[in-house]
């Protein structure tokens, strides 16, 4: 029997800006997660990241390509802090033009890594796909997302955590 | 109704929209592949499907990401795939001249030292009960080795494909594969395998 799922666990809207948004205490009960994020950054030079679990170890690993209607690219990194999300050439914009999402599949898996696929777009900036691998298998309870370049998400981005059973 | 690549609109699926129909998990000795079937039961209820994978290749190659190929109804003709995909350094595309299987994402490969790293899928199917239309696919999907520099067939890529053939969909095969798609390879334990419905209005 067919079971309704993608379950709205938890919306951010932002009424002041803010450095970075968190979800956490997330229930185990899902077996993925979906953030759907739109946003405006406070500047355009920026480099939005995500953590989980409040690890800030050298866990994180990815792959991503990227275009901005003048220049493509690809590029990878291991061994960082956090893992790229948003934009690698230009950036996320300072409009309301920047849309991601993260899904996390087998976010509650412990015999797994946790590999995640990032979609970002800024339609003023550019396109950008991301591969990552938090080199963990604790079950993901907690994402926190941010900026490492110190901008300020602003007042009216919205952020929302899904659960998708399966 | 627009499906934004692998998700629904931000503000939330409306109740029952979007609906698990059915997971396979693949145990202990793996699988040579994965079927679902029956769909044609849910003609008159989804207008699209997703398949949501984490996949691990048993096959016993020199590379570290390997491939995945789906096949519908049986049919091992009339398949075309297109894929964009980011490695360290560059953005390719690539088309195999493939045409038994159609190519849908990266798996990790079972080598020694691979760990408990999988390769992951999102992948929609759009309008596979329509019988006025083949039937189209795209694919977001990304593996990444274990090694502590990541290996050069690390890869985030996005896949489009078509089947060139008009009937519904009555079934849905997922194999692993490598060459290029044009060898078939198992599923290691440990694999996951999700299709879902998603209604039309």
């Amino acid at each position: 029997m067919p079971t309704p799922t993608y379950t709205p666990l938890a919306t951010i809207t932002l009424s002041s800006a803010q450095s970075s948004v968190s979800f956490a205490s997330i229930p185990n009960t899902f077996r993925d997660l979906i953030v759907v994020c739109n946003w405006a950054n406070s500047g355009t030079a920026s480099a939005t990241r995500v953590q989980l679990n409040g690890d800030s170890a050298a866990n994180y690993f990815g792959v991503w390509m990227t275009g901005t209607g003048s220049a493509t690219g690809s590029s990878a990194e291991a061994s960082e802090t956090s893992s790229r999300a948003g934009g690698s050439q230009v950036g996320p914009d300072n409009a309301f033009t920047n849309i991601m999402t993260l899904q996390f599949l087998d976010a509650n898996a412990t015999d797994k890594h946790k590999t995640y696929l990032v979609r970002f777009g800024s339609g003023n900036r550019e396109t950008h796909a991301v591969a990552s691998r938090y080199a963990s298998t604790a079950r993901i309870q907690s994402i926190r997302i941010f900026d490492i370049l110190g901008q300020t998400f602003q007042t009216g981005a919205t952020f929302s955590l899904y659960g998708v059973a399966a | 109704m627009l499906i934004p690549l692998g998700f629904l609109a931000a503000s939330g699926a409306a109740a029952g929209t979007f609906e698990l129909i059915e997971t396979v998990n693949v145990g202990a000795g793996g699988a040579a592949s994965v079927t679902f079937s029956n769909l044609n039961t849910y003609a008159s209820s989804y207008q699209h499907l997703q398949i949501r994978a984490v996949a691990k290749n048993a096959a016993a190659v020199n590379y570290n990401v390997l491939e995945m190929v789906l096949r519908f109804n049986g049919s091992n003709a009339n398949y075309r795939s297109h894929c964009l995909r980011g490695f360290s350094g560059s953005a390719t595309s690539f088309a195999p001249t493939l045409s038994t299987q159609m190519l849908v994402g990266q798996t990790v490969s079972n080598d020694s030292g691979i760990g408990p790293t999988f390769g992951v899928s999102v992948i929609d199917i759009l309008d596979p009960f329509e019988i006025t239309k083949n039937t189209s696919v795209r694919s977001l999907s990304g593996a990444l080795d274990n090694r502590s520099t990541l290996g050069p067939t690390s890869q985030v890529s996005l896949w489009s494909g078509a089947w060139f053939d008009t009937a519904a969909v009555g079934s849905i095969t997922l194999y692993g594969a490598y060459g290029d798609g044009g060898t078939l390879s198992n599923f290691t334990q440990n694999s996951r395998f999700s299709l879902y419905g998603i209604k039309g209005a």
